[in-house]
């Protein structure tokens, strides 16, 4: 074998790691830390072209700008209890009880997450609403708009999350803790809080962290269901769409961040000490039968499952009625779509979703193979990178590509209002659970598997494509499919970059129910959730067909 | 000699991880680097295979100098102790992998495929993927891949470290005779003196990135040249107290006792003696403070003087804690070795 090879400079698996690394840094560059900083600068520059702090002055004087806070916070930290208790006891029920229909219940749990945040708002305005089914049928007059209707709805919307995590926290236990605990005299509830709880507890805490983030940043649910009820996501929008004040929205944005990054560095200290050693030769606990635990646990999962359905089901039923609520009579004239483009938007979505899932593969797996391979501070700093999306609201990082997109001076002014732009907004967006889900992935795979190939003659290139890749193929597909999937049903980042001739699905959903024509809204929700179960459907063969079991992000 | 390792040195920050090593290793030979875990026999192993750079040090294979040859283009075979089998590809695409890169042909591939799977005993689990073999199948297959490409050195990274006791000392036994039948040299990495005392031609032990001793397997046991060697390759009883101390007769000893230098006795040859009154020279009184019977072999800790002998017999024994008994220390089997820093 020539040893000539270095006496040309760079040895070429050298070159091909910098290629990759270069090939990842300058789009997060482009689109996801300039964009972010301009809203920085844009929070600080005055309607008259100079600089200081009098937006913020001007927003904070302002009583309903703190009644927006108030509400912000106390929704989320609302949610958060509520979410989280909710998602640990179903987690419970699937991993440690021995309930018949685990496999239904998961699936169904899973359902809030296959269509746009403001679905459940949509099934709660069906059932809740003025022209609801309840007040209709019983004569009632709840009054869903508002406080109550977002909270409810974001529980839903937020439910699932909670419980994954949960889940997945319960899910690895090591059976001998327990047996010691149980031959040491400890009672159920001991063990309860002296192994369970403590096994699980970064868990919870990432949880806790992740609902409050994704309900403070939430923009679909408030935005239908809230009424007079305002929080900061709705407030940017009204603040950028409604009144073309883009440096307040900025100031409003830069607010927001605060209890994200603040919610981000905690949730990201508490889960680096998570890593912590899991031996190999875990016993794993398997749960007893205990027909009081497994009939408890049956009828409350019955009863948060029976809700989900019961509100997509709503949303279904009601995109088949002709007038709602006057003329319940079967029709399909909802899925004509007479106004806001028709099927196009769905078209659009799926196109923009496929072109995500594309570009997000390769970017997060190019980085997370980077930050695995390499050291340093650049390495650190792409790192950092990304994971930072974790902290950016949807409703901020739209605004950003707003300000950096929309600018005639930007070369890449051409890229604003092309699907292009909409895909990798939404790849940016979503781009840190794939990141987590890739470096997870890539860790797995021991270090000796790439020493064993050198050695055995095989260039970094052979061993990623014959070693590598085959390994990684199931994690690949999973992270393809959610970026697919969070696509098809974002709405809070792309509904400032849409335009009447590029529009997506989400976006209908909601200007239809703006509009008044909530049936439409229901049918177009239908579609979406019709799309991702396909996707899902799809991901499922695909790795039957690849014959592997694997822990994913969605399923 | 075929390999040639010179002044090699590896630094990490302020750890000298291998601080300047020089080591010759002949053809056909088998080496094993032996030492506690941080003593940087893994990192001087790696430095061998190219998967580190060197901070300073040549080597030299059939006198080509290979220290800026990377890994891949060195054409050494290695075993870690983690197996490392692709699980995406079978058995025979697993020893093959390294002839593909090569791109031999393939009925040759098959041809050699064949050929090491008989040598390691597996033909049958040809086209098993790695994940349905146990531990020590799949630690022959590793074998197999890193011996498919006629390497011009094995490299073993504590490659029995992870498997059961009985299935090591098989195994054991089968890598010395397939690396005997081929000739080929091989640089193992141990912390187990009795893999490294069956197994080696020659023993390398190492301390804090330096090399204590290079000998064969009984030198290293009859002759060590320093404390540490003497205690890390078995057990040693320290006789030092027993030249001078008040009170107590002194040790005749023969060999030369400087100062720098300890004296002891390895626990097999320390004699028991039997009843009577006779005296002997180098014989002492003690009292039985703990009894360890392994089947085999029985350790008995006797306190000679305020200080702990260890003794080893066959088989069981009859003494019990408490027994006074007199011990020997026969004035041919003393050693003496320098103290280690």
């Amino acid at each position: 074998m020539p040893s000539s090879i270095r006496k040309f400079g760079i040895h070429p698996d050298k070159l091909l790691l910098r290629s990759i690394g270069l090939f990842v840094t300058i789009p997060l560059l482009l689109f996801l830390v300039f964009p972010i900083l301009i809203v920085f600068l844009k929070s600080f520059q005055l309607s008259d072209g100079g600089w200081g702090f009098a937006n913020y002055t001007t927003t904070m004087v302002e009583k309903h700008f703190w009644v927006v806070v108030w509400n912000s916070l106390w929704l989320s930290i609302n949610v958060t209890i509520v979410s989280v208790i909710l998602g640990f006891g179903f987690a419970y029920a699937i991993q440690r009880s021995q309930m018949p229909g685990k496999r239904w219940f998961t699936i169904v749990a899973m359902l809030p997450m296959f269509a746009p945040s403001l679905l459940q708002a949509l099934g709660l305005v069906f059932l809740l609403g003025r022209n609801g089914i309840i007040n209709r049928w019983l004569n009632l007059d709840i009054e869903i708009y508002g406080f109550w209707g977002v909270f409810i709805a974001d529980v839903i919307y937020a439910f699932p999350q909670a419980y994954m995590i949960l889940s997945a926290a319960l899910a690895v236990a090591d059976s001998r803790p327990y047996e010691a605990a149980r031959m040491l005299g400890a009672n159920k509830r001991q063990i309860f809080f002296d192994v369970t709880l403590p096994g699980i507890k970064f868990g919870l805490i990432s949880s806790i962290f992740l609902v409050f983030t994704i309900t403070i940043t939430d923009f679909g649910n408030p935005m239908v269901i809230g009424g007079n009820f305002s929080v900061l996501a709705t407030e940017i929008y009204n603040q950028v769409s409604g009144q073309m004040n883009f440096n307040l929205g900025s100031v409003i944005s830069i607010i927001l961040l605060i209890p994200v990054v603040i919610a981000f560095t905690i949730e990201r200290f508490a889960g680096r000490k998570q890593e912590a050693f899991i031996p190999d030769n875990v016993d794993p606990l398997v749960p007893r039968k205990n027909p009081l635990l497994d009939t408890c646990m049956f009828t409350y999962s019955s009863i948060l499952c029976g809700i989900i359905v019961l509100v997509v089901t709503i949303v279904v039923y009601a995109s088949f009625v002709k007038l709602w609520p006057y003329n319940m009579s079967f029709t399909l004239d909802n899925y004509k779509f007479d106004s806001q483009g028709g099927y196009d938007p769905l078209i659009t979505s799926v196109i923009v979703s496929l072109m995500a899932a594309f570009i997000g593969v390769l970017l997060v797996f190019g980085s997370a193979y980077v930050v695995n391979k390499c050291k340093g501070v650049m390495v650190d700093l792409l790192n950092f990178f990304s994971i930072l999306p974790a902290a950016i609201p949807g409703m901020v990082l739209g605004l950003a590509y707003i300000f950096f997109f929309n600018d005639p001076s930007n070369p890449l002014n051409a890229l604003y209002g092309t699907v292009f732009i909409l895909a990798i907004n939404s790849v940016y967006h979503y781009s840190a659970q794939g990141f987590l889900t890739a470096s997870t992935s890539l860790q797995q795979i021991s270090t000796n598997f790439d020493e064993t190939s050198a050695c055995l003659g095989a260039s970094l290139l052979t061993t990623i494509k014959r070693v590598t890749l085959p390994i990684l193929l199931p994690s690949i597909l999973s992270v393809a499919v959610f970026f697919f999937m969070r696509t098809m049903v974002t709405l809070a980042a792309v509904i400032f970059l849409v335009s009447p001739s590029v529009n997506l699905a989400a976006v209908s959903v909601m200007l239809l129910d703006d509009a008044g024509n909530t049936t439409q809204a229901a049918a177009y929700s239908t579609l979406i959730i019709l799309v991702v179960l396909i996707a899902l459907l799809l991901l499922n063969i695909l790795l039957k067909i690849f014959k592997v079991k694997t822990k994913s992000l969605i399923s | 000699m075929y390999l040639q390792i010179k002044n090699i040195s590896k630094i990490y920050g302020s750890v000298h991880a291998v601080d300047n090593v020089s080591l010759d290793i002949a053809k056909n030979e088998f080496v094993c680097i032996l030492g506690p875990s941080g003593c940087g026999k893994t990192t001087l192993l790696r430095l061998i295979a190219g998967l580190e750079d060197a901070n300073q040090g040549e080597l030299f294979i059939g006198g080509e100098n290979l220290i800026s040859v990377p890994a891949q283009h060195r054409n050494f075979g290695i075993v870690f102790q983690s197996y490392s089998l692709f699980q995406n590809m079978t058995i025979a695409e697993n020893v093959g992998y390294g002839l593909s890169i090569r791109k031999i042909s393939k009925p040759q591939i098959e041809k050699r495929v064949d050929e090491l799977l008989e040598q390691v005993g597996l033909t049958d689990q040809r086209e098993k993927l790695p994940h349905k073999l146990s531990g020590g199948q799949q630690q022959r297959v590793a074998l197999a891949r890193a011996l498919a490409v006629d390497p011009k050195l094995l490299l073993l990274d504590e490659p029995l470290s992870a498997l059961d006791a009985k299935v090591r000392k098989t195994l054991r036994i089968e890598i010395r005779e397939v690396q005997q039948n081929l000739g080929i040299p091989t640089v193992m990495v141990t912390h187990d003196q009795e893999e490294a005392m069956t197994m080696a031609d020659r023993i390398v032990c190492m301390k804090d990135g330096a090399i204590e001793q290079v000998g064969t397997p009984s030198e290293l046991y009859n002759q060590p040249r320093t404390s540490f060697v003497a205690g890390f390759l078995g057990s040693m009883n320290i006789l030092d107290f027993f030249l001078g101390e008040e009170g107590v007769n002194t040790l005749q000893i023969n060999v030369e006792n400087k100062n720098d230098c300890s004296i002891g006795i390895r626990p097999e040859s320390v004699v028991i003696v039997d009843g009577g009154s006779q005296t002997h020279p180098n014989m002492y009184h003690g009292k039985v403070i703990k009894i360890e019977n392994l089947g085999s072999i029985s350790l008995i800790q006797v306190n000679v003087h305020g200080h702990t002998i260890l003794i080893e017999r066959f088989g069981f024994t009859n003494f019990t804690i408490g027994d006074d008994l007199r011990v020997q220390f026969p004035a041919e089997k003393i050693i003496s070795f320098a103290h280690s820093a």
